[in-house]
């Protein structure tokens, strides 16, 4: 049933692709497109790292800075919230600029890869750190009641308790926020590095296939971010039970 | 066990929970509260069982005063099991891992020696056939019993019972009922607080009849329930036995 849905979506999908592509009458041209595949590939393959890496680093941020704003120390608590705003209240285009050209430059941080997956770990890991916070908070004040009940420390509270039953509460806006990440990525090429949107560019600006590249740029990133939807999907249907 | 409250207060805003409480028992294995809703039954018993802190007086459970300093209260808590109204079961372990986690999590248990120990009290129970079973999947009376054997896993002085029936129908009370019945058979020291006026003159060594955030009367049950000197407790029981 499953398969069928998803063979229909793509049908319809595809129908009207090539109805609208009929109507624009555009001639398509993959040949010098293609001839680049190389570049296309070598960026795919640095967006996909830079986006694993910057995931792991940034749900370590995410995850630090959650339960900063729940420490009991208050400036520990004001500095999450501070990180959390600024981050969350500005765009990503402006922090690439400010960070990449005033704050890597001040401390001599050359490596476009690693500039860039720090960047886009402290912007993602603000956004992580509300996801992980939301879920910790889910959990009622009954179980936290009963954790200390039974005598467990704060740590073990959230090793034994909140962090297992949040960890299901989170998982889809978690998923979202990774898809995120990955299609963020591509505003690291103002800054030179040559992930995905970078090498289509260059692609396009050779060929003069702009249409062909974006395209291909487009799919590029659907095969990164349907995976992990899917993923998530069979996940959370492992994790559910009723509460 | 014995148990000495002095001048007990606790207020939430302007509402007086507890209006300084003083009791004293001695040589009691089962001490009963009633009385009406709201009249301060629980908060005295979140405060025995180190889960709140009163805003003035003193408590002494066997001989040894309570501190209400974080350490402290976590090593009380240790020493006691607490049994809520509404189960406090978590939602993510199955019935017989409830029962482990405070023993091997807080009392130093292997989880095989824990798992041992478990099994044992669930057969007590006739539960062990549903120790595979997540909370979601069982009964009110079931999951009640199971929160019973978690607070009674770990040997506590004393089994601090809070309404433990009032979220369940009648035939699960009574299973409720019949569980706590064993438990006095064998000589374990407990604190309940129920509506259950027979159950409370069957069991009890000593009720107390709480309301208004004071202590109206402390009695045996023949006195108490028979031939009551206070007229707030006769006009209270005259209601709740009317029917």
């Amino acid at each position: 049933m499953y398969f069928f849905n998803v063979l229909l979506t793509t049908a319809a999908f595809s129908l009207t692709s090539a109805w609208l592509l009929h109507r624009s009458g555009l001639q398509w041209d993959w040949a010098p497109v293609a001839a680049y595949w190389r570049l296309f590939a070598s960026g795919w393959g640095t967006t996909l790292g830079v986006s694993l890496a910057a995931l792991a680093v940034s749900t370590l941020i995410g995850g630090c800075v959650a339960l900063a704003q729940r420490s009991v120390f208050l400036p520990l608590r004001t500095l999450a919230e501070g990180y959390v705003e600024l981050i969350r209240g500005t765009p990503l285009l402006a922090q690439i600029y400010i960070l990449f050209y005033i704050v890597a430059e001040a401390v001599h941080l050359e490596n476009r890869i690693i500039a860039g997956i720090l960047m886009l770990s402290i912007f993602s890991g603000a956004y992580l750190a509300e996801v992980f916070r939301a879920g910790i908070d889910s959990i009622g004040r009954s179980q936290l009641e009963s954790a200390m009940a039974i005598g467990l420390t704060r740590a073990q509270t959230y090793r034994f308790v909140i962090l297992p039953q949040a960890a299901r509460i989170v998982l889809p806006a978690m998923t979202g926020q990774c898809v995120s990440l990955i299609k963020d990525s591509s505003l690291l090429s103002i800054i030179g590095l040559n992930e995905l949107t970078q090498s289509s560019r260059n692609v396009a600006s050779y060929t003069f296939s702009n249409l062909e590249s974006y395209v291909l740029l487009a799919l590029g990133y659907l095969l990164l971010t349907l995976p992990i939807s899917l993923a998530t999907r069979r996940l959370e249907k492992r994790f559910r039970y009723e509460t | 066990m014995k148990l000495k409250l002095s001048n007990v207060a606790r207020a939430f805003g302007r509402h007086k929970a507890l209006d300084g409480v003083s009791l004293e028992v001695r040589d009691c294995r089962a001490l009963v509260f009633i009385g009406p809703s709201g009249g301060g039954k629980s908060t005295l018993l979140r405060i025995l069982a180190g889960l709140e802190k009163p805003d003035s007086g003193e408590v002494e459970i066997n001989g040894k005063p309570l501190v209400f300093e974080e350490a402290q209260l976590l090593k009380h808590r240790r020493n006691l099991g607490v049994v809520f109204q509404g189960f406090n079961l978590f939602p993510h372990l199955s019935a017989v891992e409830n029962v482990v986690l405070p023993l091997t999590a807080v009392h130093g248990h292997t989880h095989a020696q824990a798992r041992e120990v478990a099994m044992e009290l669930l057969r007590r129970f006739q539960l062990d056939a549903h120790a595979d079973k997540k909370p979601a999947a069982l009964s009110g009376g079931q999951k009640q019993r199971i929160a019973i054997a978690r607070a009674l896993a770990v040997q506590p002085q004393v089994l601090l019972l809070d309404e433990p029936t009032s979220a369940l129908d009648p035939a699960m009370t009574a299973e409720v009922l019949e569980t706590i019945e064993l438990l006095r058979d064998q000589g374990r020291d407990f604190i309940l607080a129920t509506h259950e006026m027979g159950f409370a003159r069957k069991v009890a060594d000593q009720v107390a009849f709480i309301a208004e955030g004071r202590l109206v009367e402390l009695a045996e049950p023949g006195t108490l329930f028979g031939a009551s000197s206070a007229p707030a407790t006769r006009r209270f029981l005259e209601r709740v036995l009317r029917w």
